[in-house]
């Protein structure tokens, strides 16, 4: 009997190794991201100015939105590779109509959101009825839209000369800019709708079992059509308002504005998104954005090259896939 | 005792006429296509569009992309999507031009290390997808994302135009040689596809790579190297990555880090869905895939031909590309059921 | 029988998943010619020690003895040296290939210089033979394996075990998924597989069957080798009886 006291005993240890192990991978990036700030407190100059920390949240704000909707689809176990072509299209839109045909502010935005249902609707549609694998669908749907915003801006980029939109950039309710607001109401949003609807607990069971989702009567098609017209929705915002900060229409191979599906991937995997779809909280993809804000922000204060910057985004990419990969082995 | 019964077939092998002749569409539907398309351009343009200069133009496109297409070919049927290509190029181009063209190495020792660091970069894919056991397609999308970096960091640290020039004379002659009036990377090419079509049909090692991508449990269980396998595909499409970019460089004289292997849609992923490998594995024909590289080849040159406007171009570009995932999707779902 | 050497015999095999104890210090022997069911209660082991024998595990401890030389299988190639050769329960066929490919998985005929190439030809005529060896009647070698049905598969999985060498036959469930008919062709076909003087081990849920074509039967409960019997000398409740852990525990009570 000895013989199996030991095992239970070993057990028992390699479960608690197991526990602290997950413990750890679950709540590494908190500690991250409160050790980067104290580290570039001491040695970054003006990491700890207001202005600096309004400046770091505005710079992650862009990302930050897409990649709110971006998981939302991710939670469903649809990869949504057509964030280039969404945002180029929704940002070519938004200049062509606001400064071309004079379309007023408020409705340029209430059409831009159509387009969003409508391009959401094309990728779901490929994906769906087309039975294509999601990450192939979306890219063919961004090269269709690329295609259109290259082609609707004739291939310049347009330079927004009306002053509205920029202006309204530039509120700032309770002293706080609008893209921080707009950040902080997407994950807020996201976070009642994940946790507090029905929507989001479907989102979840699809993400985690598509065919028992199914089988229990979630209608699973409608809640991956929904999932990518939110993710279209929030990326074109995104793109509305690094259109105005930049007054230009974003041009694709010019510029992208920020965006792009890796930088995507990296805060959805680093915020413990799994890529399986089901996994994952939306709150912590916020921490997540963050992180890489506040490390890429203290890096530019103490004066390293941004090429540097580039590496270690990449380094923290593989190393995000790595840490998903060990956690589901757990 | 038990006693054997002629047992009738579950599913009759000759199937009815309508759908045969759907099926002969979808297997070849790509090359109707391509004759349709050559028609076209042909009669839009004939004279410019039917010269030799012309065919060689678009071989010599072809020949750009298709070397790495036929190696992600490999990858696609061993069940392996590699999304960092376009990175894994660029980083390795830059790296030939800093050897080569700052340092001032020779030719022969700068391009055998560059390609070695691209092996080195299908190496850690291959380790990410075997050991880590992340999917393919995440893995060489982080390596990708760190690859661009490092290209980057290699540039804006030898130049500031972020270019790095590469005009050393060996080098543009050697790409552009010509073998009996025939662009050597034409020929090149044709041998690479050569090769592959018998190492995927009559060799072991390409009834592995099949057996792999269709049922990796199943070949395993059969005593079939999967590790070694993976590993082959990944570095092999890393290497070709890293040559075919080498060439563009050359041809262009200057490595930079955006060095684009094709249009909006550019990409080998992108040609090789076209070309209707599909993306689930253990399926899919080389030579399907050489004839949609042609396809791409001459749509690009012939709507330069034709003037055509950016606007038109990439929709078109778009636009041909889901209607070729569609009619993929399609022919998988007619022929599995 | 006894008096023979056997085949296959295993001492002392355990093997554990975390806290799962899925096999329990098993000794086994299995004799050549026979067919010898292994049966047990579902996760009673059966598939575990199974895939042991395979190399697709590896045993915690314990020695797997072929032919009365000490064996060490690591890798299902190692099984297949030694004449052991599996039908999985999911027969791993790879679907979107043609019957001869999947007959020579990982193991395909080569010839020309450096025996570089594949012998398509060679390898179909083999997989006739093979097939009309076990009264397989698949029309058409080169169909997709997609497009067979079940009793069909199964003939090609018992035919890529045939040409791989394969003395012992090891057979998880074979019927578990297929119809009347269906079932029928695979107990005919373990009869063939008896004729040709083959060793099959067979797993099944069907007392039934296993009566019906066994000439022993070896019973699994909670990892544990309960017991061995002659067909001829047992009977279904028997059978049932050591599945399901009565006999077990009037054996306890009895020691
Ligand atoms: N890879 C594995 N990891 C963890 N546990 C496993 C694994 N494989 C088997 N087990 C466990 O080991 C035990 C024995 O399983 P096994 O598959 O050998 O049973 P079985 O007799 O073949 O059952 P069945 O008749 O249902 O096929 C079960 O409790 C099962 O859950
Ligand atoms: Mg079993």
């Amino acid at each position: 009997m000895a013989n199996s006291d030991t095992l239970e005993y070993r057990n028992r240890r390699t479960d608690d190794a197991q526990r602290l192990l997950r413990l750890a991978l679950d709540n590494w990036l908190y500690a991250a991201t409160i050790l980067l700030c104290i580290f570039f407190a001491f040695r970054a100059p003006n990491f700890l100015t207001v202005d600096n920390v309004i400046n770091t949240l505005v710079s992650s704000s862009i990302t930050g939105i897409v990649t709110a909707g971006f998981t939302i689809v991710l939670l469903t176990g649809t990869i949504d590779a057509s964030t280039s072509g969404i945002t180029a299209l929704a940002s070519v839109l938004c200049a062509v109509m606001f400064q071309q045909w004079g379309v007023p502010l408020p409705l340029t935005l209430l059409l831009l959101m159509v387009a969003s249902i409508l391009m959401g609707l094309v990728s779901s549609f490929l994906i769906i009825e087309g039975r294509i694998y999601s990450l192939i669908a979306t890219l063919g749907s961004s090269g269709v839209f690329l295609g259109l915003s290259v082609g609707l801006a004739a291939g310049q980029q347009i330079a927004i000369t009306k002053p509205e939109l920029q202006n309204a950039l530039f509120e700032r309710p309770l002293g706080i800019p609008v893209s921080i607001w707009v950040l902080f109401l997407c994950y807020l949003l996201g976070y009642v709708m994940l946790n507090h609807t029905r929507l989001g607990a479907h989102i979840y069971a699809t993400g985690s079992n598509y065919s028992a989702a199914r089988l229990s009567g979630i209608p699973v098609k409608r809640v991956i059509r929904i999932a990518l017209i939110i993710a279209a929705t929030t990326t074109s915002l995104a793109a509305v308002l690094a259109t105005a900060r930049a007054n230009l229409s974003l041009l694709y191979g010019v510029t992208i504005g920020g965006v792009n599906l890796a930088d995507v991937f990296t805060a959805a995997l680093l915020g413990g998104i799994s890529l399986r779809g089901g996994v994952g909280k939306i709150e912590r993809n916020l921490v997540a954005v963050l992180f890489l804000s506040i490390l890429s922000n203290g890096l530019q204060l103490m004066g390293t090259a941004p090429a540097v910057w580039l590496v270690i985004k990449g380094l923290a990419f593989v190393g995000a896939v790595i840490i998903d990969a060990v956690r589901q082995r757990l | 005792m038990l006693r054997t019964q002629p047992q009738p077939l579950v599913r009759p092998t000759n199937t009815p006429l309508p759908r045969a002749v759907l099926k002969f569409l979808l297997n070849n539907g790509l090359l109707i296509a391509l004759v349709i398309e050559i028609a076209i351009f042909a009669t839009a343009s004939p004279e410019i569009f039917l010269s030799t200069g012309n065919l060689f133009t678009v071989l010599r496109i072809s020949a750009t992309t298709g070397i790495t297409v036929a190696f992600y070919t490999i990858a696609l049927i061993a069940g392996q999507i590699d999304l960092s290509t376009a990175q894994v190029g660029a980083v390795t181009a830059v790296i030939f031009a800093w050897m080569f063209a700052i340092l001032e190495w020779p030719l022969e020792l700068s391009f055998v290390l560059a390609m070695a660091f691209a092996a080195l970069l299908g190496l850690i894919n291959s380790w990410l997808v075997i050991r880590v056991k992340i999917p393919s397609l995440i893995a060489t999308l982080a390596l990708g994302t760190l690859c661009y970096g490092l290209a980057i960091s290699v540039i804006q640290s030898n130049s500031t135009t972020g270019l790095i020039r590469l005009n050393r004379p060996p080098l543009r002659d050697i790409i552009n040689t010509e073998i009996v009036g025939i662009p050597a990377t034409v020929i090149l090419m044709f041998a690479v596809y050569t090769i592959i079509y018998i190492l995927l049909n009559h060799t072991r090692l390409g009834a592995h790579l099949y057996a792999l991508g269709g049922n990796p449990q199943a070949a395993r269980l059969n005593g079939i190297q999967d590790k070694r396998l993976v590993r082959f595909a990944l570095m092999f499409t890393a290497m070709s990555a890293g040559f075919t970019a080498i060439m563009i460089a050359g041809r262009g004289l200057s490595a930079g880090a955006a060095t684009p292997v094709g249009g909006v849609l550019g990409g080998p992923l992108v040609a090789a869905i076209f070309s209707g490998v599909g993306l689930s594995g253990g399926s899919g024909r080389i030579e399907r895939t050489l004839i949609g590289v042609i396809f791409l080849a001459v749509l690009t040159s012939g709507m330069s031909i034709l003037n055509v406007s950016p606007f038109a171009r990439s929709m078109i570009e778009g636009l041909a590309f889901v209607f070729a995932i569609l009619i993929d999707s399609v022919r998988q779902r007619i022929e599995t059921r | 029988m006894s008096n023979q050497q056997p085949i296959l015999q295993l001492r002392g095999i355990s093997k554990s998943f975390g806290f799962v104890q899925a096999v329990k210090n098993v000794n086994w022997e299995v004799y050549p010619g026979e067919v010898h069911a292994l049966v047990g209660d579902n996760g009673a082991g059966k598939s575990t020690l199974i895939k042991m024998i395979c190399g697709a595990l590896l045993p915690d401890s314990g020695e797997i003895l072929v032919k009365g030389a000490n064996a060490r299988i690591a890798e299902p190639v190692d099984a297949f040296r030694l004449g052991i050769a599996p039908v999985y329960q999911d027969l791993a066929l790879v679907e979107g290939r043609d019957v001869v490919m999947n007959m020579f998985l990982g193991d395909e005929l080569t010839h020309g210089p450096f025996n570089l190439f594949l012998d398509h030809k060679r390898m179909a005529i083999e997989t006739q033979r093979v097939l009309d060896e076990i009264h397989s009647r698949i029309p058409n070698v080169r169909e997709y394996v997609r497009r067979l049905s079940g009793g069909q598969r199964q003939a090609v999985a018992v035919g890529r075990a045939l040409i791989r060498g394969g003395e012992v036959i090891i057979m998880d469930e074979p019927t578990a998924a297929l119809g009347v008919e269906q079932t029928r062709e695979v107990l005919n076909l373990i009869e063939t597989l008896r004729s040709r003087g083959k060793t099959v081990i067979f797993i099944s849920h069907n007392i039934l069957q296993v009566l019906q074509v066994t000439n022993r039967i070896s019973v699994m409960f909670h990892g544990e080798m309960v017991g061995t019997r002659k067909t001829s000398e047992t009977n279904e409740d028997e059978i049932v009886g050591m599945i399901v852990g009565t006999k077990r525990d009037v054996l306890a009570a009895q020691e």
